[in-house]
C-alpha cells in the first residue's frame, strides 16, 4: 500500500478492495508511531479525518465519487481550515482557530479526500530548512540529522515517510521543491495565478502559489485538477482554461525541445549533482526529447532580487498581526504601543522579526528607489530571459537544489541558508510553473531534477516527469526506517 | 502689507454603494430620505450645519474618539464586517465595480481625464481602527485627474477650481474611548467603505471661497448620487491645506493641515482662525511649523495634532492582491454620459 500512488488506491477503494475507514486508520496509526521521530504534523486532525472516510464510503457507496475521493491529504499549516487551528508555524497564531476554509482546502473537500492534519513548516513560510518553526524543526526522514527543506517541509516530509497519499504546500522562492528534492518527493509549483490565494496566509504575495507534494507527476496532475482554476475571491487568479492534466501524461517526447541553462550548471553547485541530473536528462534525450544548451544571464541577481521584493511584500502583510482582533497579544499593556511592541515581539521568530525589519528598510524612502524599484526592474529582465528562452525550448531543466539536505543547525549563516534557493526562485520571479521530481541519491540522500515551463503549461511539466518516472523507479524508493 | 491665503482641499466622500470596496459585506443605511438622493436631497444636504460634527470635543458627555463622525449606521457594532475588513489571515480583496462606475461618474461630470489603466497601493501605517495595518489606495496612478468645478462666489462671478485627482481607497474601522483613556472600543463596520478622495489644487484664496467650494462639490455628488452627503454621519470630510503668502508672491508659504472637518461652517470658522494665526506669526517675525492641526470648534481655534517630523513614513508600493483597474473603452456607456449631462444641466440650473 504504502508504493501506490493515487490513482491505484483511488481504483482499490472503488472496487471495496478496503475502505475508505480502513485506509485513514492505517494512515493514523502510521502518524501516531511514526511522527514522533519527524515533528512534521502540527496537528492531527483525527476526528475528522474519520468522519471525512465515512463519508467518502458513503459516497463511493452511492457511485458519486471523484478520483480523489477517501484519498488521504494533509495540508501545509498555512491553509486556512475552518474549525481547525492553522498556525502558520508561528506562536503568533498558536490560538487561531480559521473561522473560514482556503479555496484549495475547500476544493479538496469538495472532491471527497480525507484531511488527516496540517503540517509544520518554516514560520510563516520563511525559510528554507523548517528549523524557524515555533513547533520545532522537522526531521527528513531520509537522515533523521538532516532538515527536510523548507517552507514546506512538513508536507514533504509525510508524503517522503508515507505518512500520507499526498499533501499540499506553497512556494514563494522554492518552498515546494526544494524540500520536495531534499526528500524524494515530486513538487509541484503552478503558474502565478493557477491556483487560487484565497484562505493562504500570504507571506509575498506576488510570489505565492499554492501547490503540491506527492509520490508521482500522476498523483500531482490529479491534484491540480482539482485545486486549479479562477477563483472570483483572488483577483490575481487566473482566467485560463484548466485542462484535465492526467490527459496528457503519456503524450511522447519526440521532438519536445529542454533546455539546459548555463547558469544553472556552476558553482555552488555539488558537480556530482550536476552528474545526476544530466544522466537524468540523457534518459529524456533517449525517449526523444532533444537537449539544448542555452543562458538566462540574470540569474545570478536572483536570490536579492527574490529577497527585496518579499521582504517589502511581507512586512506589509504581517502588520496585520497585532494581538486585537486574533493571535497573540501580550499581557498587561501599559497603551496601544506597548501593545503592539510586545505581542509582535513574543508572537514573531527571529527569522521573521529579520525580514520585517528588512521589508520595512526596503520600502521606506531610503530604500524604495535604490532596492525596490530596481528589483523590479531586474524581475522583469529575469522573466524576459524566460520569455527569451521559450522562443528556443518548449522547457527548462537544470537541478532543484545545489546541495542535498544539509544538517540541521549547519546553517547559522542567514545568506547561506538563502543561497539554498538559488535555483528554484526565478521561476516565482517569472511566475513559472515548475516541478520538481527525484532523479538519485547522493551519499544515501536524495537529488531532485527541476523542470520549468511555459506560463500555464503545467500539462507539458507533468507529462515529461510522468514519461520520466515510468523509466526511473527514483520516486519509488522508500527511507529505511519508514517503509 | 496684504497677505493672501493659498488653501486646497482634500474630500473624502464616502460612496453609497451597496457593499464595501473589497469585499461584499454590506454598508447599512437607515436613513430613508438617503435612498434617493436624486429626487429628495435639499441644496443644503438636510442642513448640516446645525450639528456640532466632532464628538472629539464633545468634552465629558462621554463621547471622545478618534474617529470623526457620530455613529455612521444603526447597525451594532462589528455586525457589517466580514473576515476581510477584520484583516484575517489569508483574506483578499476583491474590487466593487459599483464604487469604480460612481467613481467615473465624478470624473466625467468635472470633465476630468479617466485613466485606462489605474493602480492600487498600500499605505502601511499601524493604528487599532486598521485591521490589516494598510490602507489600499491609489497612490502613483488614480483612476481621476486633471478636473475642474466652477464655484460661484457672492460677487456672482464663477471661479475656476481645478481638482488634480481623485482616486479610491477604503476607509478605516472607528475606535472609541466610551469609558477611560486606557480603554478602547473598535468598530469595524466603517472598515472599507468606499471613499472618493478627491484633491483640489491650492486655488482657493480665503474661507468663503473654500466653504463655497465645499457646498458646490456637496450639491454635485449628492446630485450625482454617488455620495448621500449627510456630513454629521461622517460622509463628506475634509482636510483643508492653508498657507499664506504677500499678495504678489509667486512662491507657496509654509503650509498646514487641519483634518477631519466636516461642517461648512466651522471649515470657514477654522481657516479664518488659521490664516490670522499665521499672519500673527509673520508679522512677528517667527516662522510657521509644517504640521497638522485640529480645529477645536468649541474654543474656535485650531491646534498642534502632530509636526510634521512625527508623521507616519507610510512606505507605499504596489498593491501585490490587485491587477491594475483597466477601463475598457466602451466601458462608460454613453446612456452614463447623457445621464451624468442632464444632473449638470440641472445642477447649473440651481445654483
Amino acid at each position: 500500500m504504502l508504493l501506490k500512488t493515487i490513482s491505484g488506491i483511488s481504483h482499490a477503494l472503488k472496487k471495496k478492495e478496503f475502505s475508505c475507514v480502513e485506509l485513514t486508520k492505517i494512515y493514523l496509526s502510521r502518524i501516531k508511531t511514526l511522527n514522533p521521530a519527524l515533528n512534521a504534523f502540527i496537528t492531527i486532525t483525527e476526528e475528522t479525518a474519520l468522519n471525512d472516510a465515512h463519508q467518502a464510503d458513503q459516497r463511493i457507496a452511492l457511485g458519486s465519487a471523484t478520483p480523489l475521493t477517501g484519498i488521504p491529504i494533509a495540508h501545509k499549516d498555512m491553509f486556512c481550515t475552518q474549525g481547525i487551528k492553522t498556525s502558520c508555524g508561528s506562536k503568533m497564531l498558536d490560538n487561531f482557530i480559521s473561522p473560514y476554509d482556503a479555496t484549495v482546502v475547500q476544493k479538496l473537500k469538495e472532491a471527497g479526500a480525507v484531511l488527516l492534519g496540517k503540517t509544520n513548516m518554516d514560520e510563516f513560510s520563511m525559510g528554507s530548512s523548517n528549523e524557524h518553526s515555533f513547533y520545532g524543526p522537522v526531521r527528513n526522514p531520509w537522515n533523521l540529522e538532516a532538515v527536510p527543506g523548507g517552507s514546506s517541509g512538513g508536507s514533504a516530509a509525510v508524503v517522503a515517510a508515507r505518512l500520507t497519499l499526498a499533501a499540499t504546500g506553497a512556494d514563494a522562492g522554492g518552498s515546494i521543491r526544494q524540500p520536495a528534492a531534499f526528500t524524494n518527493v515530486t513538487g509541484l509549483k503552478p503558474t502565478y495565478g493557477r491556483v487560487s490565494r484565497y484562505g493562504m496566509i500570504a507571506f509575498a504575495s506576488s510570489f505565492d502559489q499554492g501547490g503540491t507534494l506527492t509520490r508521482s507527476a500522476e498523483d500531482a496532475a490529479m491534484l491540480l485538477n482539482v485545486i486549479a482554476g479562477m477563483d472570483p475571491k483572488d483577483s490575481t487568479s487566473s482566467n485560463q482554461p484548466v485542462p484535465d492534466f492526467t490527459q496528457t501524461l503519456n503524450a511522447t517526447l519526440k521532438k519536445v525541445r529542454i533546455g539546459l541553462p548555463k547558469e544553472f550548471f556552476t558553482d555552488p553547485l555539488d558537480p556530482k549533482i550536476a552528474d545526476l541530473v544530466l544522466t537524468a536528462a540523457q534518459t529524456l534525450e533517449k525517449m526523444g526529447a532533444t537537449l539544448h544548451d542555452l543562458s538566462l544571464p540574470h540569474t545570478p541577481l536572483t536570490i536579492p532580487t527574490y529577497h527585496i521584493l518579499s521582504s517589502v511584500e511581507c512586512a506589509s502583510n504581517l502588520a496585520r498581526y497585532d494581538g486585537i482582533r486574533f493571535g497573540h497579544c501580550c499581557e498587561h499593556p501599559k497603551d496601544i504601543d506597548d501593545w503592539y511592541e510586545r505581542s509582535r515581539a513574543e508572537g514573531f521568530g527571529l527569522e521573521v522579526k529579520h525580514r520585517i525589519l528588512m521589508g520595512t528598510y526596503l520600502s521606506s524612502k531610503e530604500g524604495y528607489e535604490d532596492f525596490y524599484i530596481k528589483a523590479q526592474k531586474v524581475r522583469r529582465l529575469i522573466a524576459n530571459d524566460y520569455i527569451e528562452a521559450f522562443k528556443k525550448v518548449d522547457l527548462i531543466l537544470s537541478p532543484t537544489t545545489p546541495t542535498t539536505a544539509f544538517k540541521i543547525g549547519s546553517k547559522p549563516n542567514r545568506v547561506a541558508m538563502y543561497l539554498s534557493d538559488l535555483l528554484t526562485a526565478s521561476a516565482n520571479l517569472a511566475g513559472l510553473p515548475s516541478l520538481s521530481i527525484p532523479c538519485g541519491f547522493l551519499d544515501n540522500m536524495p537529488v531532485g531534477l527541476l523542470l520549468t515551463g511555459k506560463p500555464f503549461d503545467e500539462a507539458r511539466l507533468l507529462n515529461v516527469a510522468h514519461q520520466y518516472q515510468r523509466n526511473a523507479d527514483w520516486h519509488r524508493r522508500l527511507p529505511k526506517e519508514f517503509s | 502689507m496684504e497677505w493672501e491665503a493659498v488653501i486646497g482641499i482634500e474630500t473624502h466622500i464616502q460612496l453609497n454603494t451597496k457593499s464595501k470596496l473589497f469585499s461584499d459585506a454590506p454598508i447599512h443605511r437607515h436613513s430613508r430620505e438617503s435612498e434617493n438622493p436624486l429626487l429628495s436631497h435639499s441644496r443644503e444636504g438636510g442642513n448640516p450645519e446645525n450639528f456640532n460634527l466632532d464628538p472629539r470635543f464633545r468634552g465629558d458627555d462621554g463621547g471622545s474618539f478618534r474617529g470623526d463622525d457620530g455613529i455612521n449606521d444603526k447597525a451594532s457594532p462589528n455586525s457589517q464586517a466580514c473576515l476581510y475588513d477584520l484583516g484575517f489571515p489569508g483574506t483578499l480583496p476583491q474590487l466593487n465595480e459599483a464604487a469604480v462606475k460612481k467613481a467615473i461618474r465624478f470624473g466625467l461630470a468635472i470633465h476630468a481625464d479617466i485613466a485606462k489603466h489605474s493602480t492600487f497601493a498600500r499605505k502601511n501605517y499601524f493604528y487599532p481602527d486598521l485591521p490589516k495595518g494598510y490602507q489600499i489606495t491609489q497612490h502613483e496612478q488614480p483612476l481621476i485627474q486633471h478636473g475642474h468645478i466652477d464655484i460661484l462666489l457672492s460677487s456672482n462671478t464663477t471661479k475656476r477650481i481645478k481638482i488634480a485627482r481623485a482616486h479610491l481607497e477604503e476607509d478605516s474601522g472607528k475606535t472609541y474611548h466610551f469609558y477611560t483613556p486606557e480603554k478602547m472600543s473598535l468598530d469595524f463596520n466603517r472598515s472599507g467603505i468606499p471613499l472618493l478622495e478627491i484633491v483640489s489644487e491650492p486655488d482657493l484664496r480665503s474661507p468663503e471661497e473654500a466653504k463655497i467650494y465645499l457646498k458646490t462639490l456637496h450639491a454635485l455628488v449628492t446630485k450625482l448620487g454617488i455620495c448621500d452627503g449627510h456630513l454629521e454621519k461622517g460622509q463628506f470630510r475634509a482636510d483643508i491645506n492653508v498657507s499664506i503668502r504677500k499678495k504678489g508672491d509667486q512662491q507657496l508659504g509654509i503650509r498646514t493641515e487641519i483634518k477631519n472637518l466636516n461642517s461648512f461652517r466651522f471649515t470657514a470658522q477654522a481657516l479664518h482662525y488659521e490664516i490670522e494665526r499665521q499672519i500673527a506669526l509673520l508679522t512677528q517675525g517667527k516662522t510657521i511649523t509644517q504640521e497638522t492641526r485640529l480645529y477645536d470648534a468649541r474654543k474656535k481655534e485650531t491646534r498642534t495634532m502632530r509636526l510634521k517630523e512625527e508623521q507616519t513614513e507610510y512606505r507605499y508600493f504596489p498593491e501585490p492582491d490587485l491587477l491594475p483597474l483597466v477601463i475598457e473603452p466602451g466601458w462608460i456607456a454613453a446612456t452614463e454620459r447623457q445621464k451624468i449631462a442632464l444632473l449638470l444641466m440641472q445642477q447649473n440650473a440651481s445654483i
